[in-house]
């Protein structure tokens, strides 16, 4: 694990480089886990009205989450080669962790709302879950571009990149949620995949 | 038709099912493992490199100070 961690680091030539690029690896990985964490409050308040929902969330979430990224990542590492991008993966990685973690934030200023609505109304809280994980999705998009572009590289070829991250994220999240499904108390469209956001 | 479904389409029981499920779990807990073991070994990586680029400055600043002297 050092060793693998090690030639991340060792690219750079001095010290003072390979403090910096230690410290991107340290923040990506910080990030990683904490908005897994994030995730999965949203989980566990979206299946309150079942306590095994709410526990079973607890994993799920962030489950269905970390595994998209994990699908993604070899397409948009294949689509930067390609695009022949002089950016370091890491930076990639890191701009990707660093949207996902921001679309955690927007899930856990619904926590508490979905919290008490679950307890509340056996309707709407779903409804809630679900404009608030689309609402997420959509922030997560947006934070994608800002760190895209922060990158030093044409920007047509980071506009392609971005399009290939968000596309298959999002078509890996749609059959992933179909396996982890139930996560919320009443069926929904995206319970049954891409097939039933399509009808 | 959702990935469930598909499964009992082809023929694939219950248990098959499960064991989807059980995979997806196991490599997420593998990669939660991965994430936490990382974190540690580059927190140990970052304060190692850090304290190599002190020790450098250290370095420059006795190196100055000696050749300062001798001059």
């Amino acid at each position: 694990m050092a060793q693998a961690l090690e030639s991340f680091v060792d690219a750079a030539a001095t010290p003072a480089e390979r403090v910096v690029t230690t410290r991107t690896l340290y923040e990506t990985l910080a990030r990683g886990l904490s908005g897994l964490g994030l995730m999965a409050i949203w989980g566990l308040m979206a299946g309150a009205a079942a306590p095994r929902l709410a526990l079973a969330n607890v994993y799920k979430v962030p489950m269905v989450v970390a595994l998209s990224l994990l699908v993604a990542l070899p397409s948009v590492l294949v689509a930067r080669h390609l695009l022949r991008l002089r950016t370091a993966p890491l930076e990639i990685v890191s701009a990707l962790v660093a949207s996902v973690y921001r679309a955690s934030l927007v899930l856990l200023g619904f926590a508490p709302l979905i919290g008490v609505y679950a307890y509340t109304s056996q309707s709407i809280a779903p409804l809630l879950a679900q404009a608030s994980a689309l609402l997420a999705l959509l922030y997560g998009g947006v934070a994608l571009r800002t760190e895209l572009a922060r990158l030093v590289a044409p920007r047509w070829q980071l506009w392609l990149l971005g399009g290939v991250a968000g596309v298959t994220i999002t078509l890996a999240m749609l059959q992933l949620v179909s396996l982890a499904t139930p996560v919320l108390t009443l069926p929904t469209a995206f319970g049954s995949g891409i097939e039933g956001v399509l009808r | 038709m959702n990935a469930l479904d598909l499964l009992q389409a082809v023929g694939a029981t219950g248990a098959q099912l499960h064991t989807a499920r059980c995979v997806a779990g196991a490599i997420f807990l593998s990669l939660l493992a991965l994430l936490g073991l990382g974190l540690r070994k580059t927190r140990r990586l970052l304060s190692l490199h850090e304290a190599e680029v002190a020790l450098e400055a250290d370095f420059k600043r006795l190196e100055r100070a000696s050749s300062g002297k001798e001059a």
